[in-house]
């Protein structure tokens, strides 16, 4: 190999080299970023505030067993596709520690509410919207700074 | 009835959860100060759940649920956080929210 082919492989093939390397090293580390988990977690706010304000107190609402069951079975039902498409990829322990954090979470928000069978009152479900915000923002954040 | 945090605290004459009177307060003075936006929110939250509880406003159950749901927020900010950061995370959110509820909240209740 002449010298200036030689000199062209240091500067072009060198970076490539060590771009392919850094992107095996994140791969294997798994902790990499990915839009689908994301986007599973933000989803899964939206349904779970949601859930919150379907079964707070309001003018002109009936309670109504079944309702729930149905609601949080399709809630249930969210966790868990969120739960199998990460079970599909390489283990990530903080991200599989987020959502069941956030599941566990939304299990007792259910069961809160069949064991009263009553409505939240809107005091209590403003704080606990808050805090369930809080909740999904600081996993959200945990994908953000990946 | 008070109607701040520190008088629901000035109302706890019972010698018996002082140092824990005192490890809230130093506790949530420090959470205060800190640099975390959660770390200030969660000690913010707690003192307003306490006199919510205090007032009636809160019954127990809800309580009770607040602080669950807040310990699982605060969990997810530690699971967050560099490994070197988590113990100083953790003893200004979840610290705090253990003695709020093991130590002064069954004093509140017994006094409503």
């Amino acid at each position: 190999m002449n010298t200036s082919v030689r000199r062209f492989s240091r500067n072009i093939i060198h970076p490539i080299v060590l771009a392919l390397g850094a992107a095996l090293l994140l791969a294997g580390c798994g902790t990499t970023k990915d839009a689908k988990s994301r986007n599973d977690i933000a989803s899964l706010k939206t349904t779970h505030l949601a859930f919150l304000d379907e079964f707070t107190e309001g003018a002109g609402k009936a309670w109504d067993d079944q309702k729930l069951t149905t609601r949080t079975a399709a809630v249930e039902t969210e966790f868990s596709n969120a739960e199998q498409y990460e079970a599909t990829k390489k283990k990530d322990a903080r991200r599989s520690k987020a959502i069941s954090i956030l599941h566990s979470q939304f299990k007792r928000h259910a069961a809160m509410l069949e064991s009263r069978k009553a409505f939240y009152r809107a005091k209590f479900a403003a704080n606990l919207k808050d805090t369930v915000t809080q909740n999904y923002d600081q996993a959200l954040r945990g994908e953000d700074i990946r | 009835m008070a109607s701040s945090f520190d008088g629901v605290l000035d109302e706890i004459k019972d010698d018996s959860v002082k140092a824990a009177k005192d490890q809230l307060q130093s506790l949530l003075q420090q959470a205060k100060a800190d640099s975390s936006a959660f770390a200030r929110k969660n000690a913010a939250s707690l003192e307003e759940w306490i006199v919510e509880l205090s007032n009636g406003d809160l019954d127990q159950e809800e309580f009770n649920e607040l602080i669950e749901a807040q310990r699982a927020a605060a969990e997810q900010f530690v699971n967050t956080q560099a490994i070197a950061g988590q113990a100083r995370a953790r003893e200004l959110t979840l610290t705090v929210l253990d003695i709020a509820v093991k130590k002064i909240a069954p004093v509140v209740i017994a006094a409503i």
